[in-house]
């Protein structure tokens, strides 16, 4: 274990499975172990090359993360209370926008060796993502809109799990902003100087 | 006594909590204690919860980590200790959708949920806002979203439209918008004549939201709302004052669930997992749990 890099430790971090497996919604084990985080904050090799591969994928991260959110939202809105005319909303069109900007910034992310994992991860919640909103398209214009909007269920939950198994909170990836949350002590927690070790202590 | 008893049930805890959280404007006043609870409400042939906690399973490593977040138990282990099971609950309300109210659903199978629908509609709209206004979007897991999704194709999520009596017979829903969350409401159980109680959910978080101290302006108490809201503080204290009314201005009948201090005016007990049971009120022939 000591001589895991980083970039090893975060590639494990985010075990590979399909898309629709179950285990990724699970944390994946080695995120648990202190000996792999011990590893992590002590490898040079986990370098600026990582750092800034985090760097520019925190925002791909949540941009899926709050369309995710926003598109489920959509769907609670359209299942609970059978309202097609949800599928009219300007949210969705606006929603089809900013899965575009997010597929550029994808675009743009060159992942270090030994995190495409990671990046493939990302990938895949966003396309996934993308086929729930054709889906949206289809419910819109057709007469089967239940069925159409039944397949975006399911295809949300797989694109949530996929941003799941995407998941770093050392790199400021978590799925829940925790920040000024009920439950936020980072203040506190902040002045006893806590923090996430040096490589990915990114300020989130 | 009444047609419904009710428990604040202790699920985890914060043990220091800075005070300006839970107390607006209380800033350098140090630390408290605050416990992570859900309200359980059991009578007329129902079991109803006020909000289901979040699970461990997602966020407990971390909040456990890095934020000080202790001892969370499970609903399973939690409602044992007053002789029920997460398969008994009929009926939650959601008081807001924040994780650590709405980030548990799947450990109540049979249970018909309700929140209300501008709670979604609005955290729907603020996840579409530009990065700088993500501050809006706090305490969200977009995961309870996806969760709820499933729910509502189930026919178990229902989306309220303002406020609703009789949910339950003689329970009532009353929404408190733009205020500690976009579409945040608080339960009323009405148990009779003059034994009417409130579960604030967040709207309230201790006492002092109720009976703030007044010297600083010659009176006794007033109104000092919570700490954090996406909505404003006035309409905070409006629906502090809606909820005062519905029990005649008798502080103690606005039950908030993440006040320590609760056991100084109900009785309680600690449990084998070090988590408090506050015992608000009894139905006809319902035993205590406390005791």
């Amino acid at each position: 274990m000591a001589e895991m890099s980083g970039k090893l430790f975060f590639e494990r971090a985010v075990t590979v499975h399909r898309y629709d497996c179950e285990v990724i919604a699970s944390p994946p084990p080695d995120v648990e172990g202190g000996e792999a985080r011990q590893a992590i904050e002590n490898d040079p090799a986990a370098d600026e090359v990582v750092v800034r591969y985090v760097v520019a994928c925190r925002p791909v991260y949540d941009g899926l993360r709050r369309l995710i959110g926003q598109v489920a939202g959509l769907l609670v809105l359209a299942e609970a209370g059978g309202r097609r005319d949800v599928l009219d909303l300007p949210d969705i069109p606006a929603a089809r926008e900013r899965w575009a900007e997010v597929e550029q910034r994808l675009r743009a992310l060159q992942a270090p060796s030994g995190l495409e994992g990671h990046l493939d991860r990302l990938a895949t919640a966003h396309a996934t993502l993308g086929e729930v909103l054709e889906d949206f398209g289809l419910a819109r214009l057709q007469r089967d809109w239940q069925q159409h909007l039944d397949r975006a269920g399911d295809r949300i939950k797989h694109a949530y799990a996929w941003l799941q198994a995407a998941s770093e909170p050392r790199a400021g990836m978590t799925p829940v902003d925790f920040n000024h949350a009920c439950c936020s002590c980072a203040q506190r927690w902040r002045h006893q100087g806590g923090n996430d070790g040096p490589i990915f202590d990114l300020g989130a | 006594m009444g047609q419904y008893s009710i428990w604040v049930l202790e699920y985890s805890y914060v043990t220091n909590y800075h005070k300006s959280g839970v107390l607006y404007g209380a800033h350098n006043q140090g630390y408290v204690k605050l416990p992570y609870c859900y309200a359980l409400i059991k009578g007329n042939g129902h079991v109803a919860m006020v909000d289901v906690g979040y699970n461990n399973k997602d966020y407990g490593k971390h909040l456990g980590d890095k934020f000080g977040v202790e001892n969370w138990h499970s609903p399973e282990t939690v409602l044992g200790e007053i002789g029920l099971a997460p398969k008994d609950v009929d009926t939650v309300f959601i008081t807001h959708a924040h994780f650590d109210h709405f980030g548990n659903v799947e450990d109540f199978p049979k249970a018909t949920f309700y929140i209300q629908e501008k709670e979604i509609a609005k955290w729907v709209w603020a996840m579409s806002l530009p990065d700088r206004m993500r501050w809006m979007n706090v305490a969200v897991d977009p995961g309870d979203i996806v969760r709820g999704v499933d729910l509502a194709r189930q026919k178990r999520l229902v989306t309220l439209d303002g406020a609703k009596q009789d949910v339950l017979p003689n329970v009532d829903l009353n929404p408190a918008f733009d205020s500690h969350t976009y579409g945040s409401m608080w339960v009323t159980v009405r148990n009779g004549k003059e034994d009417t109680w409130v579960l604030a959910g967040d709207l309230v978080y201790v006492f002092d939201n109720i009976e703030g101290s007044g010297a600083a302006v010659d009176i006794e108490t007033l109104y000092v709302p919570v700490g954090l809201a996406v909505g404003s503080q006035t309409n905070l204290v409006l629906a502090t004052e809606e909820m005062m009314k519905q029990v005649n201005y008798e502080a103690r009948r606005v039950i908030p669930i993440h006040e320590e201090r609760l056991k100084d005016r109900f009785p309680s007990r600690i449990t084998k997992d070090g988590l408090r049971i506050t015992e608000i009120c009894l139905a006809d022939g319902e035993k205590s749990r406390v005791q």
